[in-house]
């Protein structure tokens, strides 16, 4: 225990001074910190929703030998059972199966986000209860579980847009600032024309052309968003590219690459990485708007989109716009919150050295 | 050891600009340099004197082949290399160095200095690792820096400190020629003595020539051995820095050497200082530059251009030379 904390102690020595005096100004800003921690847990709770909402239990034991169903598929055989199938867990007889020769150690949730509560005692959308926590969707799916797995794709769906959209960002912005002139000119003009497109209108058509999967999906926003950071990273550059040190380097003989990768992408990272928490809560909206529209992830999927078009499809089941509100706001805030505190951390005016 | 070749020679350098007017007028010309000439030999120092805008730093941009000159030639070691590709000319880059007038922006804050020093070695040598910080610590105890400097950053360093990092970086590749953009002129005094020291020494040690430009007589008359003054991108007068100081011929070089600050009021010379300032380069005024502030000025002097001609040992571009 102690070797981890002073390897962690001898990393934070290893970091430039401005890069530590960054850390420290990020964890002094208590709301984007602990924002942060709550994003964290809430994102490592979703990626691990596997084992928290589930319609098959963790761990089997039946016959002296244990079972683990959530990572491979048993037939009902296995357990005693008559058909060669996929052993459904949740079905009364094969757990009164196992249960008269083991037991079984459930989730704290036992549905997953297709899993459809047959035996609800009320038409569905049913309101909360002590089996569906949080009431089921009108097809009659638990919504907590959709809500858990729908905050993993959300997230990993922004995550990912970002991450692309900010690889050809910067890689578009760094060339057209760092070469400028004339090819500046030419794709500043195509910026213009690109940005002035009706954006939600052509994912429309596009995706009602395309049949819209997580990837195609992807893409499709991607075809938009790569434009946020060209503007502030040719900035960056065209400001930077007559820095004495660019100079210098280029006196030494240093290639365009290198020059722009080892001296000027530093420069740019600042705004970049204060832009990213903003760029990935949009992308989390750009989906939801299309899965509230009914053009995003293909139906049956769990997404905070769908669950919101239901909230507005059944007014009398107010559990379902709510919880879906609710996770969709918290999330939303709590990725502005860190936005800030990073925003701040890289405030060149609190960070004079 | 001046009967040396020449290490560099520039015939007649020029670099014009042209200028956007707006679309129906056709581009305008600034000739930022125009007509330079010199030689320059190991060991020797030849520092470019003149007011902002008079293109030194053009002149400097040329001679580090960042920029090609729009005519004449520029010859490194008896090759031209005023026409030469793109290719060849940054393979001969690395014997052109420079150090940058503010050594605050001319360190990346972001690298440390073993980085810094170490990235002229990684571009044009396939040195190793331990190689390579080899040469840099000796390097830096040669320009006196300490050890322990190495894994810091620029930030931590003052000025001269910082400026004894640029001339390392400089000078790393051992390249014949390093041109210095007014390398103290943003240092304290105090300091700017400790650096041009730094540059004799290395210099002594080294035989590494220098361009050496500035506005700062004081310091020009301590280091050069020529001097090339220049007004509007023409030299005015060229020679020894012996015969520019003691007996300037252009009324110009005159004015700059009475503008130097003297701490004896008796010392003063009787020049008064140049009123006005110079003219634009984009509408360069007929007949010789420097008549519109020159205090000897006659209609010969605002119908012709008097060209370079050679007076008293040095080369003046005045009608009145002898006169002065």
């Amino acid at each position: 225990m102690m070797s981890v904390i002073d390897r962690i102690k001898s990393f934070h020595l290893h970091l430039s001074p401005l890069t530590r005096r960054r850390l420290g100004q990020f964890r002094a800003n208590r709301r984007g910190w602990w924002s942060l921690w709550l994003f964290l847990l809430l994102f490592g709770c979703s990626l691990s929703a596997e084992f928290i909402a589930n319609d098959r239990p963790l761990l089997v034991y039946y016959q002296g030998a244990f079972y683990t169903p959530v990572f491979k598929d048993y037939a009902e055989t296995d357990f005693g059972g008559v058909f060669p199938s996929v052993a459904n867990y949740r079905d009364p007889y094969l757990a009164e199966l196992i249960n008269r020769q083991g037991w079984m150690l459930w989730p704290p949730v036992r549905f997953r986000y297709d899993t459809v509560n047959y035996d609800l005692p009320v038409p569905a959308p049913a309101p909360p209860s002590a089996d569906n926590w949080l009431g089921t969707d009108d097809q009659g799916r638990d919504v907590l579980a959709r809500l858990i797995y729908g905050l993993r794709i959300s997230v990993l769906f922004g995550l990912l847009l970002t991450l692309i959209s900010s690889l050809v960002g910067v890689a578009a912005g760094a060339v057209q600032g760092y070469f400028g002139g004339r090819l500046d000119l030419l794709f500043q003009r195509f910026l213009e024309v690109w940005g002035g497109l009706p954006q939600l209108f052509i994912l429309i058509i596009v995706s009602s052309v395309v049949t819209p999967g997580f990837w195609t999906l992807l893409l499709i926003l991607m075809l938009f968003s790569w434009t946020a950071l060209v503007g502030v990273v040719r900035a960056e550059f065209l400001r930077a590219r007559n820095f004495d040190y660019v100079r210098a380097a280029r006196a030494l003989g240093v290639g365009d690459g290198q020059i722009m990768f080892r001296h000027l992408l530093p420069n740019a990272m600042v705004a970049t990485l204060t832009f990213m928490p903003f760029i990935l809560s949009g992308s989390i909206v750009a989906l939801t708007a299309l899965d509230f529209l009914g053009l995003g992830l293909p139906p049956g999927s769990a997404s905070l989109g769908d669950l919101l078009r239901q909230g507005k499809d059944n007014l009398q089941a107010p559990w379902l716009g709510i919880s879906g509100f609710v996770v969709l706001a918290l999330l939303l805030s709590l990725l502005v919150f860190v936005g800030e505190a990073v925003r701040d951390a890289f405030d060149p005016r609190k960070n004079r050295l | 050891m001046t009967e040396t070749a020449p290490l560099l020679d520039a015939q007649n350098l020029a670099r014009h600009y042209p200028v956007a007017r707006g679309w129906f007028q056709p581009p305008a010309l600034v000739r930022a340099l125009d007509g330079v000439s010199f030689t320059l030999r190991p060991r020797q120092t030849l520092a470019v004197v003149g007011e902002s805008g008079c293109g030194k730093s053009t002149l400097a941009r040329l001679l580090t082949l960042i920029e090609t000159p729009s005519s004449g030639a520029l010859r490194l070691r008896g090759r031209d290399f005023a026409q030469a590709s793109a290719h060849e000319r940054r393979a001969a880059r690395c014997q052109v160095q420079m150090v940058f007038q503010n050594p605050f922006s001319s360190l990346n804050p972001r690298q440390k200095i073993g980085a810094i020093l170490q990235e002229p070695l990684i571009v044009n040598t396939d040195l190793h690792r331990r190689a390579r910080e080899e040469k840099v610590r000796s390097m830096m105890e040669r320009v006196g820096l300490r050890p322990e400097h190495y894994t810091r950053y620029p930030h931590m360093f003052s000025g001269g400190q910082r400026q004894r990092i640029a001339i390392a970086r400089a000078l790393m590749l051992q390249p014949p020629i390093v041109v210095a953009d007014e390398p103290v002129s943003a240092l304290d005094v105090s300091i700017q003595a400790q650096v041009l020291n730094l540059l004799l020494d290395l210099q002594d040690e080294l035989g590494v020539a220098y361009v050496f430009i500035s506005h700062d007589l004081g310091v020009v008359r301590h280091i050069a051995d020529d001097v090339l003054v220049m007004y509007l991108g023409r030299p005015v007068e060229q020679g020894p820095r012996a015969l520019l100081f003691d007996d300037p011929r252009h009324p110009y070089t005159r004015t700059l050497l009475a503008a130097m600050p003297q701490l004896d009021p008796t010392q003063r010379r009787p020049w008064a200082p140049l009123p006005g300032e110079p003219p634009s380069p984009l509408a360069p005024p007929p007949g010789c530059a420097f008549h519109t502030r020159c205090p000897l000025a006659t209609d010969l002097c605002r119908a012709s251009r008097p060209e370079l001609r050679s007076v008293a040992g040095r080369a003046v571009a005045c009608h009145h030379a002898e006169a002065v």
